[in-house]
C-alpha cells in the first residue's frame, strides 16, 4: 500500500465515506508503528492542526502561478534573484504599534478594496551602464554587447551579466545606474559582490588604479566586498562622506534626495568619514545614521535584518514610520504617495513582506488597520486618514 | 467530482501538455508541495522557490509517465529530491524513471509528512466549497483573530448574520468532515 492510498483512506475516514474493510485496514495500519497513530492523532490535536492549517495557509498559489506564467514568457531563472545571505525563517505579518490591536494577515485573506482597483506591479531587474567613451548599455537579462578599443576587449556583458576584460587594459570609466521599479546585481573586477536597490547609482574604475579600491555610490547598495590586505576598499558617498573598508559585508542608504544617510554593518569592519575628516567606526550589528544637514552622526546596535531584507526579496519594516514605508514602496514601484495630512506620515507600522506581491496587496494589508487608506490615481497614491 | 477533475486535467497536461490542464494541477497540488516541502526546509521563500522549480521542470520536460495518477507522486518525489540535494548541497538533480518512484527508502517522518499534507489540503478543499460569505466568515474568524463585530464590521454585515454564517459553515463543516468535530470545536465556530 503505498502513501497516496493510505492518505486516500485516511480523507475518506475523515469524510466518513470508509468501507467496513477500509477501517479494518486502517486499525491495522494504526498498530503498525508509533508513527502511524501519532499522526492520526495529530489530525484531532486542536493545536497542531491548528499550527498545521496556518502553515499551509502561508502559501499563495494564484500569485506563484502568476509569476509561473510571468517567467515562461520572459523565459527568466526562476530562483531567487539574490544570494541568501542570512537564512531566517520570513513569516508575512502585519502589526500595529499603536492602538494595541493585533491583526495576523495572511495574503489570500485579504479583501480586495474598491479603492485600491488598478494592479500596481513590482519592479524589475533592470539597470544601464555607461562606459566613458562607449556610450550606454543596457542590462536587462537579454542584454549582450561587447566593448573594445582597438582588437582588445575590455568588457562585456552577456545576458545581462557584466564581464571584465583581461588585465593588460586601459581603465574604463564605469556607471551602473539602477532606475526607480528596478534592481540589479553584480560584480566588480576584484570579485566584490554589489547590490542595488531602485534610484542607486555605482560609479568605479576597472581596474582599479593604485593602492586602493574605490567607488562611489548613491542610493541603497549593499556590498560584499572581496577580501585584499593590500587595496584597501573605500566607498565615496554624497556630500563627501565616505566608507572605509576593513571588513566584508554591509548596507549603504545614501539617496541624495534624503536628509539622513546611514550605513548597516553585517560582517567585518569599517570606519564611516565625513566631509569635514571626523571618522568613526562600526563594529557589525551597528547602524550608523548621519545627518546631512548638521553632521549630526548616530551609532546604535541593531537587528541587521531589516535593513538587508531588500537583498533576499522581501520589504520588512519593524516599527517604521509610514513615510519610510511609502518612500521604500514608491521608488519599488514607480508611484508617487501624496499624503492629505502631515500627520499620518507618522503612524508606524511593523511589515514583513515579498518584494514582487502587487503593490495593491501590500496596501490592503495596510489597510486592515484601519488607520490609513489609500486611492490609487494613476501613478499617484492619496493618503487619507481612516475616519 | 474533483478528484476526477485533477486526474483528466492530469492526463490532458501528460498526453498534450495543455496549459490549462496543468495549471489545474499547478493550483490543486501547490500549498501542499510546499506544505511537505517546508516538512525539509524551514524558509518559506526557499521552499517556494523549490516547488516553483519543480514545476517549472515538469512544465518544460513533460515526464513519460503511463498512467497520469502517478503524477501527484511524481511531482512530490521531485520536491523531495530538491529538498534533500539543497540540504546535501549535492547540486546535481536526477532524472525519475518508473521503478524509482518506490517510497520504502523514506524514513518515517517524512511518510508522515507527506500524508499530512494530503490530509491537509483535502481539508482545505472542503472549506473552499463553502458559500462565499460563509467561507469570508470562516476564514476571517478563524485564521485571524478578530472577534465577531471586527469580523462584521470588515464585512460591512450585521453581528447577526456573522453568526448565521457561522452556524452555516459549521454545519456543512460537520456533513463533510464527519470524523473531525473537534475540528468545529476548535474553531469555536
Amino acid at each position: 500500500m503505498n502513501l497516496f492510498n493510505i492518505a486516500h483512506i485516511a480523507i475518506k475516514f475523515l469524510k466518513g465515506q470508509t468501507s467496513e474493510k477500509e477501517n479494518v485496514w486502517l486499525e491495522e495500519w494504526k498498530k503498525e508503528q508509533a508513527e502511524h497513530e501519532a499522526l492520526l492523532r495529530d489530525m484531532e490535536n486542536e493545536k497542531i492542526l491548528n499550527r498545521d492549517l496556518i502553515q499551509y495557509n502561508k502559501y499563495n498559489a494564484d500569485k506563484a502561478w502568476y509569476r509561473f506564467e510571468e517567467n515562461k514568457l520572459h523565459a527568466r531563472s526562476n530562483s531567487s534573484l539574490l544570494l541568501p545571505l542570512i537564512k531566517i525563517a520570513a513569516v508575512l505579518l502585519l502589526i500595529v504599534s499603536i492602538g494595541g490591536v493585533l491583526y495576523v494577515m495572511m495574503p489570500d485573506m485579504i479583501i480586495q478594496h474598491a479603492s485600491t482597483n488598478a494592479i500596481v506591479e513590482p519592479g524589475d531587474r533592470n539597470a544601464i551602464l555607461y562606459v566613458a567613451d562607449h556610450g550606454e548599455i543596457n542590462l536587462s537579462d537579454s542584454a549582450n554587447a561587447t566593448l573594445q578599443k582597438e582588437s582588445k576587449v575590455l568588457a562585456r556583458v552577456k545576458q545581462g551579466q557584466i564581464q571584465y576584460g583581461g588585465t593588460s587594459v586601459e581603465p574604463l570609466q564605469m556607471l551602473v545606474e539602477v532606475p526607480l521599479r528596478c534592481e540589479y546585481q553584480f560584480k566588480l573586477s576584484d570579485g566584490t559582490q554589489v547590490w542595488m536597490n531602485a534610484g542607486s547609482k555605482v560609479r568605479f574604475e576597472h581596474p582599479f588604479e593604485g593602492d586602493i579600491r574605490s567607488i562611489y555610490a548613491e542610493g541603497e547598495v549593499f556590498l560584499k566586498v572581496a577580501k585584499d590586505k593590500d587595496k584597501p576598499f573605500i566607498v565615496n558617498l554624497p556630500n563627501d562622506n565616505s566608507i572605509r573598508v576593513l571588513g566584508t559585508e554591509f548596507n549603504i542608504k545614501a539617496y541624495p534626495e534624503e536628509e539622513v544617510h546611514q550605513s548597516v554593518l553585517v560582517e567585518g569592519s569599517v570606519s564611516w568619514r565625513t566631509s569635514k575628516g571626523t571618522e568613526r567606526i562600526m563594529e557589525p550589528n551597528q547602524l550608523l545614521s548621519m545627518n546631512n544637514s548638521n553632521n549630526d552622526i548616530k551609532v546604535q546596535s541593531v537587528d541587521v535584518y531589516p535593513y538587508i531584507a531588500w537583498t533576499q526579496g522581501r520589504f520588512v519594516f519593524d516599527g517604521a514610520t509610514l513615510n519610510e514605508i511609502t518612500l521604500a514602496l514608491s521608488r519599488w514601484y514607480g508611484m508617487d504617495f501624496i499624503y492629505q495630512d502631515d500627520s499620518i506620515k507618522e503612524l508606524h507600522f511593523t511589515v514583513d513582506v515579498r518584494r514582487y506581491e502587487h503593490l495593491n496587496d501590500i496596501l490592503n494589508m495596510l489597510e486592515v488597520t484601519e488607520k490609513v487608506i489609500f486611492k490609487i490615481d494613476g501613478s499617484k497614491i492619496l493618503v487619507t486618514k481612516h475616519k | 467530482m474533483e478528484e476526477n477533475n485533477e486526474i483528466d486535467a492530469a492526463e490532458k497536461f501528460l498526453n498534450r501538455k495543455d496549459l490549462s490542464a496543468f495549471k489545474i494541477v499547478y493550483q490543486h497540488y501547490y500549498k501542499s508541495l510546499c506544505f511537505f516541502a517546508h516538512g525539509y526546509l524551514k524558509e518559506d521563500t526557499l521552499v517556494e522557490d523549490v516547488v516553483q522549480d519543480v514545476f517549472t521542470q515538469v512544465w518544460e520536460n513533460v515526464p513519460q509517465l503511463k498512467d497520469a495518477t502517478k503524477l501527484q507522486s511524481y511531482l512530490y518525489m521531485m520536491v523531495r529530491n530538491r529538498c534533500l540535494n539543497h540540504k546535501r548541497n549535492l547540486g546535481h538533480f536526477e532524472k525519475y524513471s518508473e521503478q524509482e518512484l518506490q517510497l520504502e527508502d523514506w524514513e518515517t517522518d517524512e511518510s508522515m509528512r507527506l500524508i499530512k499534507a494530503e490530509i491537509i489540503r483535502e481539508i482545505m478543499d472542503s472549506l473552499e466549497k463553502l458559500p462565499e460569505r460563509a467561507k469570508e466568515v470562516f476564514k476571517l474568524s478563524y485564521l485571524t483573530q478578530l472577534r465577531e463585530p471586527e469580523v462584521a464590521d470588515r464585512l460591512g454585515i450585521s453581528v447577526n448574520s456573522v453568526k448565521t454564517h457561522k452556524k452555516r459553515a459549521k454545519d456543512l463543516l460537520k456533513k463533510e468532515l464527519k470524523h473531525i468535530f473537534q475540528l468545529i470545536l476548535i474553531l469555536n465556530l
